[in-house]
């Protein structure tokens, strides 16, 4: 099975965390590739080969025709941005119902689902990642309101097209729903090496246990899939 | 000698008008105050206060958003429910009646009437019906948001040094037994008309007059430093509910406003007037500003009007910080990749309560 992992800056854990995993999956080959944040927006697919995108470890050799599934990490927010909109008197109730589905669409995350299926002759798996929590937010969240949250935004986001949301995986975060400092300390740039004080990595960003735990749970998903 | 020998060309018609390209004329508004990027500016009023409030912001003006959205929801969302289109989601003020009921609501701590507007199940607030695009789940969440808004402006006021106000109308609905003022006429856009119970006031000079000057009085007792910008909506009446044609009945409406905009003016120094309405209506604009349906005003007429704005301050004050070339508003643009989204179908893209009246014409 091939699969490309592409996004934003995020996509580093991802690629520091194959690292460790490749040889848990001996059936999966994986390529990646990155823009850091709104540059993501420039890649484009032409003949079926993606350009204009600063990292690509297949060296604009694969066509996505050629890969099974794809994952995707982009600006979608984590859940606790959802539950923050949620648990405000200041929005109406129709207001929040819409809200994960029009930050969706106007996402980094969609506007690349939208690039690959439009590129593709056959239905393919595509997982969808939110950003990792971040370490920075002062909200937390009991046990339920992480579990209905990301169940929200699972069954909006599962709803177009043959994609599935995974959610960051519940052990790299506290019981509030706070970053674990062990996932997040040395957090990984887009290559997959240790970001030199970046402190908007540092704050928001996996590392590469993180990177290996989430790519774990994706992995894992596609080869149940088939 | 006599008072007319020294004054300066623009106040000759011939020199300031006449001999003139009609985009040539300049100077048309010397600013009694600074309006500067130092500056807190809070909008409300009619719908072309909503351009102000662009322009200022586009312009570094601290624009005051006192009911933000959260972040990166999507422009076309964040219109639809009524976000970021003025300083708190009032909704349209159309009537200096209308503003001085929110401020006795704000300021005041006076109590909002409960009335509902329900339709379909659904709740629609008569005092800004539209601000939900199809109301709200229940008669409490309306209240509560309400109270929201209501508390929001109280913010904006302490917060804002210029408080700019765009009259629009002087046609209005009252509730007859308890006095209150509605926006919009019940039955238009939801709630049920009934005459018994509701009165249409064309509003005259003097009644416009007192109901301006008491907000000012409100806006100045809660925030002692606050200044006032007037300016009035150059966009005709959709419909008049008096009987008359709308030309004249329009005629009537912006000549009132007019009026009590520019002798609130006079008699304050912390109120100025600023002539958007005759940039875009007087004849010696020949209508150019004004979109083929006659009342829309065009992005011309809009980037004309705050060319003005801002080199008219410029010309007055030193160091104000405004951008050297101020952003225009853009053109027609594409569609967004968000499929939530509705194509544009021009510039003039204002949220404005009272244009939907236009669904009633032509149905007989």
């Amino acid at each position: 099975m091939k699969i490309l992992g592409i996004g934003t800056s995020h996509i580093g854990a991802l690629v520091k965390g194959w690292g460790l995993l490749q040889k848990q999956f001996p059936d999966i080959q994986m390529e990646f590739m990155g823009s850091p944040s709104r540059r993501l927006y420039n890649a484009s697919i032409n003949n079926s080969i993606i350009s204009n995108i600063a990292f690509d470890s297949s060296k604009g050799c694969v066509p996505v025709t050629n890969y099974d599934g794809f994952i995707i990490a982009g600006n979608l927010p984590a859940p606790r941005f959802f539950a923050n909109i949620f648990k405000s008197e200041k929005y109406s109730r129709q207001f929040k119902g819409m809200v994960i589905e029009d930050i969706y669409f106007s996402s980094i995350n969609y506007h690349v689902l939208k690039m690959l299926t439009d590129a593709m002759q056959s239905e393919k798996t595509i997982i969808q990642l939110s950003m990792p929590e971040r370490r920075n937010v002062k909200l937390k969240l009991s046990e339920d309101e992480f579990l209905s949250t990301t169940q929200l935004m699972e069954s909006t986001i599962n709803r177009h097209g043959n994609v599935q949301y995974i959610s960051q995986p519940r052990s790299t975060l506290n019981d509030h729903s706070h970053p674990i400092d062990i996932y997040y300390n040395d957090a990984v740039n887009i290559h997959g090496e240790v970001a030199n004080h970046q402190s908007t990595a540092s704050i928001g960003h996996l590392n590469a246990k993180g990177g290996e735990l989430l790519l774990e749970k994706c992995l894992s998903f596609l080869s149940e899939k088939g | 000698m006599h008072p007319y020998k020294d004054l300066p060309d623009r106040q000759f018609y011939k020199l300031a008008v006449a001999n003139r390209s009609m985009f040539d004329i300049s100077d048309i508004w010397t600013p009694k105050f600074r309006i500067s990027t130092k500056d807190n500016a809070a909008t409300f009023g009619s719908c072309f206060a909503q351009h102000l409030g662009k322009a200022l912001k586009k312009n570094g003006v601290t624009w005051i958003d006192g009911e933000k959205a959260p972040q990166r929801i999507s422009p076309e969302s964040r219109k639809k429910f009524n976000y970021g289109i003025f300083s708190a989601r009032t909704g349209n003020i159309y009537t200096t009646s209308l503003l001085k009921q929110w401020l006795k609501w704000a300021l005041e701590g006076e109590s909002p009437p409960d009335e509902k507007w329900e339709q379909s199940g659904r709740f629609f607030d008569p005092f800004r019906p539209n601000i939900e695009p199809n109301g709200f789940a229940s008669h409490d969440e309306m209240l509560q948001l309400r109270e929201i808004t209501i508390r929001a402006l109280k913010k904006v006021v302490s917060q804002a040094s210029v408080f700019v106000f765009t009259l629009g109308l002087t046609e209005s609905w009252f509730n007859k037994e308890h006095g209150y003022e509605y926006p919009m006429c019940p039955g238009t856009i939801a709630g049920t008309f009934d005459s018994t119970k509701h009165l249409f006031v064309n509003q005259n000079y003097p009644f416009i007059l007192d109901c301006l000057e008491d907000s000012i009085k409100l806006l100045r007792n809660y925030n002692s430093n606050i200044k006032i910008l007037l300016t009035v909506s150059p966009v005709p009446l959709t419909a008049t509910a008096t009987n008359s044609h709308v030309v004249p009945a329009t005629s009537y409406s912006k000549s009132v406003l007019r009026a009590v905009a520019g002798d609130i003016a006079n008699n304050y120094d912390y109120v100025d007037y600023f002539p958007s309405y005759e940039i875009i209506n007087s004849p010696v604009f020949k209508g150019a500003f004004f979109e083929p349906n006659q009342r829309s005003v065009n992005p011309y007429g809009v980037n004309f009007v705050m060319e003005n704005f801002f080199s008219c301050l410029s010309n007055q004050f030193d160091d104000l910080g405004f951008s050297e070339s101020p952003i225009k508003e853009q053109l027609i643009t594409g569609e967004s990749q968000n499929p939530l989204s509705k194509k544009r179908k021009t510039v003039d893209d204002t949220i404005c309560e009272e244009e939907l009246l236009d669904a009633f014409g032509g149905l007989k």
